[in-house]
């Protein structure tokens, strides 16, 4: 069975004033269709990285892929050529949520200026796309969407214009659309619709999403299987229940005991992000792991399967039924 | 519509500041001098002159009279007689106006139709060699002085190697009447060829020398404003959406980069009106700047407070078009 | 002093930022030792016999059309930019910067009103203005310090008037307030130190603009005044003997070229180390 998306093996380094960063160090991850992946990190943690590989959109001379593959519906995405690139997959197959709405509008053009030249080279009728569109922002719960498409990006709020990105990436209705922590800027009650609606339209059209978050609460809301990386390596993948009742990788573990819980004690992971010029030998999170073993230094973990569909990256997993979220409630 | 007000708002601004600047003008030539009206006079005046200088300037008044009576003055279009020349300055300036607008145009349209294309094209190709070279022009351009630079491009270009005359406006002899003052249009006008390629020929070294500094800076700013635009997440959105990439530069990055171009270039009309005092001396340019140069030898006092407020109000108009033009291609400057 | 250790690390990796140090470093050696490096101490002795000799090993840069040595000029022309340049940019800065910082921290009519002035001295450009103070007294080097301070101190107080205005309103600013701190102490100790950097940057990239208007001051007949060795004034003088004495016209020149693209350079490197946010054309 060929899946929708297969990475393999991916490590991508960054050239900067200070060093070479290794972003991502051997990233496995595979995507069906219809399925929505959660990519749960922290800052540093190479989740975004990722989805520009996958784009290939990586900045380029700063940015080095020294080895891996990016496997998208059999084809291999890396060794294709940047114009085949460009009027197939970028914009049409696959479409990006940005995470910063405004950001990611030009300032200077209207809304309907700037879909107009993405969409133009797959459909010749511009008429033909603002009415797709506006079908989608209304069912976005966007009204007069005819209007806002003549409205430059700094006369919409940011709930507007992040529905508007939603849009965008359906649009072309796409086999895979990448979700880049795209309600990481707006308000929580926003966020909560904007979730919604993702989750409502991604459904009804069965495209698959790799949804990109910091937050674990956020992404147990809408996905179907959760990927944990830290420091650019991938420690733990499993579907979202799996996760949360059957725990294996410390760092998840740890993450699980940070969320919020009913007694209102604060807890937190020791130690800090590491620095990826000259990140830890063997597995990247064993300065700060409790169950740390020599063999975590000399040797770097590679994902074993422990479960159907349950992956890990550590030496010492935590053993089966054996998880904080479950020991809480 | 909403371009038309902030025209007006933008006008109104510079009320306060060309009222101030008469003022300026009122404070240092007749405030400070111990005898103004020997200056306005001239040298060379009699006493019955300079008794009539005094009553009609009204110096013998209070200071608020005075104000007022100068004031008057200059909405009359009334801004003295120049000493040097004998004529109204008014006059004069008029006159020789469009010669200086002739080569200041001519010198910042072609820093600006070559300059936005370098600064593009070396953005896209940091670190070459074509990139360094610019740098290394760019750095030297704005460093020179312009009458340092007039005076070798003359010694070169025009003494040694004879390619271009070294002054003047065109040849004396050439027959070429006067429509417009602007000898480019009106040889064009006149359907006078002959007229116009050499009318070319004189321009060139002033031009070079008055553009040299603008082409440095607006290479600079261009390439600044890709640089940075490119740095920005709606260059990485639209790449990640596939905008194929013709279109992401010329016309998306483009627009952004320009904006710090603009701005500068409104900086630089001043600097063209300013700079033109130097390279018209250097040129025997039959400009305003030459004019400028000549009455500061002479110390033709009218003549002196007349440039400076022709250059304030070039100055002022400079930077109302390229505000002007920023509202046109930044749409959220409109609402500011 | 250690604290900036990392600071100039990263300078000296800019090759040109430190060949414009360099350069400044040399103009202020060749300054200072004037006497012992030029070839002659008697600037102002006319030699009509030797008038407008060429290049030779006798004069290396030639002699002028009053035979006195062009190189010995060029370098006493040093001592010269120097003064000017410091002193107009050192008067400019004393006048500017308490002024940035009251129209900045205070509210109130004073505060608009020294925004407006400063508004219109910028309105006008440098060079126009300067010429018209200098025109209006009597012409003289101490005329164009004072014209270039009149006219540049508006960039520095609205730099200041900027850092000010925004640390004003800024929230540890409030908090402190909140302390109890007095005004005074609260801009000595807060808003100046803040301020300081982009003054610094501001004062090496002005000195190059300085000196350039200074040597165009000169040219024009307002500035320095002859038999003063000032580069500006022997380039105006240089004109009269062209094409023929093309050494008089250039080592003047290459002089103020040479001094002003080592300020720039110097002041490009050393906003890039300091705050890169300033960068406009970004390495």
């Amino acid at each position: 069975m060929v899946r929708l998306l297969e990475v393999s093996e991916l490590t991508v380094h960054f050239e900067t004033d200070r060093g070479e960063v290794q972003a991502l160090d051997k990233v496995n991850l595979y995507l069906d269709k219809g399925e929505v992946l959660a990519l749960v990190g922290e800052s540093g943690s190479g989740k975004t990285t990722l989805g520009r590989a996958i784009l290939n959109v990586i900045p380029f001379p700063e940015g080095k892929i020294i080895e891996g593959r990016i496997l998208f519906q059999g084809r291999s995405l890396l060794e294709m050529q940047e114009e085949e690139c460009n009027a197939v997959i970028r914009g049409k197959a696959i479409t990006l949520i940005p995470q910063d709405p405004f950001g990611s509008a030009n300032p200077l053009f209207t809304l309907g200026t700037q879909l107009r030249d993405i969409f133009k080279a797959s459909r010749d009728d511009g008429r033909e796309m603002e009415k797709k569109m506006v079908g989608l922002l209304t069912q976005l719960q966007l009204p007069d969407a005819g209007e806002l498409l003549c409205k430059y990006p700094h006369e919409l709020s940011g709930g507007q214009l992040q529905r508007m990105m939603i849009a965008a990436s359906l649009l072309p209705a796409p086999s895979l659309i990448i979700a880049d922590e795209p309600t990481t800027s707006l308000d929580v009650t926003v966020e909560a619709q904007i979730l919604y609606l993702i989750r409502k339209m991604v459904k009804e059209r069965g495209v698959s999403v790799l949804f990109i978050t910091h937050n674990l609460a956020v992404a147990s809301k809408i996905s179907d299987r959760i990927l944990v990386m830290y420091a650019g390596q991938v420690m733990e993948s499993s579907p979202t229940s799996v996760l949360f009742s059957e725990t294996a990788h410390p760092y998840a573990r740890k993450l699980l005991e940070c969320l919020p819980n009913p007694e209102g004690t604060i807890k937190d992971i020791g130690g800090m992000v590491p620095n990826l010029i000259n990140p830890p030998k063997g597995c990247r999170f064993h300065p700060r792991c409790e169950e740390a073993e020599p063999s975590c230094v000399s040797k770097r973990p590679t994902l074993i399967q422990i479960a159907a569909d349950h992956w890990v990256s550590c030496h010492n997993p935590a053993r089966k039924g054996q998880s904080p979220w479950t020991e809480r409630s | 519509m909403k371009l038309l007000v902030y025209f007006f708002r933008r006008m109104l601004y510079f009320l306060p500041i060309l009222v101030s600047l008469i003022a300026i003008g009122f404070f240092l030539f007749y405030l400070i001098p111990a005898d103004p009206v020997r200056l306005i006079a001239g040298p060379y005046a009699t006493p019955e002159q300079v008794e009539k200088v005094r009553e009609q300037y009204g110096l013998d008044k209070p200071l608020h009279i005075q104000f007022f009576k100068y004031l008057m003055r200059f909405f009359q279009g009334d801004l003295g007689t120049s000493i040097y020349t004998h004529q109204p300055v008014m006059q004069d300036l008029i006159a020789r106006a469009p010669a200086t607008l002739e080569l200041g145009f001519i010198s910042l349209f072609g820093s600006i139709l070559l300059g936005i294309p370098v600064g593009v094209f070396v953005a896209l190709r940091r670190n070459s060699w074509a990139d360094h070279l610019c740098r290394a022009i760019t750095i030297g351009g704005l460093a020179v002085a312009s009458f340092w630079l007039g005076i070798l491009v003359q010694l070169y270009l025009g003494y040694r190697l004879d390619l271009f005359p070294i002054g003047g406006r065109i040849k004396p002899g050439i027959m070429l009447k006067s429509v417009t003052g602007f000898y480019l249009l009106d040889s064009l006008l006149t359907l006078n060829f002959r007229a116009f390629f050499d009318t070319l020929l004189h321009l060139t070294l002033p031009a070079i020398t008055l553009g040299i500094p603008c082409f440095a800076t607006i290479v600079r700013f261009t390439r600044g404003g890709v640089l940075d635009a490119l740095k920005k997440d709606y260059v990485l959105y639209s790449r990640a959406m596939g905008l194929p990439r013709p279109v992401l530069v010329y016309k998306y990055i483009l627009r952004n980069a320009i904006i710090a171009p603009i701005v500068q270039i409104g900086l630089l009309i001043g600097y063209t009106i300013a700079g033109a005092i130097v390279v018209e001396k250097v040129f025997a340019w039959p400009g305003v700047g030459n004019f400028a140069a000549t009455s500061i030898i002479m110390f033709d006092y009218n003549a002196i407070l007349g440039f400076t407020l022709w250059s304030g109000i070039a100055f002022c108009l400079g930077t109302l078009l390229a505000d002007l033009a920023l509202a046109l291609v930044d749409p959220r400057e409109v609402s500011r | 002093m250690i604290t900036y250790l990392p600071w100039i690390r990263q300078f000296m990796r800019d090759r040109l930022a430190v060949f414009g140090f360099l350069i400044i470093l040399f103009l202020v050696f060749v300054a200072i030792f004037a006497p012992s490096l030029a070839p002659t101490t008697s600037i102002y002795d006319v030699h009509l016999s030797e008038r407008l000799q060429p290049p030779s090993s006798k004069h290396l840069c030639g002699t002028d059309n009053q035979g006195r040595d062009i190189l010995s000029r060029v370098i006493y022309g040093t001592r010269i930019t120097i003064v000017i340049a410091v002193i107009a940019i050192g008067a400019s800065l004393f006048l500017g910067v308490p002024l940035g910082l009251i129209s900045g921290y205070s509210q109130g009519w004073l505060s608009g009103l020294i925004q407006r002035v400063s508004d219109i001295f910028l309105a006008i450009p440098q060079l126009i203005l300067a010429i018209a103070i200098a025109a209006v007294l009597k012409p003289s080097i101490t005329t164009a310090i004072l014209a270039l301070s009149l006219t540049y101190w508006p960039w520095f107080s609205r730099l200041v008037y900027a850092q000010s205005r925004s640390l004003r309103i800024s929230t540890f600013i409030e908090a402190t307030q909140a302390l109890g701190a007095s005004t005074r102490r609260i801009i000595f100790l807060h808003v100046l130190p803040n301020v300081i950097t982009p003054i610094i940057i501001r004062s090496t990239i002005g000195m190059g603009y300085t000196i350039l208007t200074a040597a165009t001051l000169g040219f024009l007949g307002v500035g320095a005044q002859p038999p003063s060795p000032e580069w500006g004034l022997a380039l105006a003088e240089a004109r009269e003997y062209l094409p023929k004495a093309w050494w008089f016209a250039l080592f003047p020149g290459l002089a103020i070229f040479t001094v002003v693209i080592g300020f720039n350079m110097f002041g490009d490197g050393l906003r890039d180390v300091i705050d890169p946010r300033l960068r406009i054309s970004g390495k």
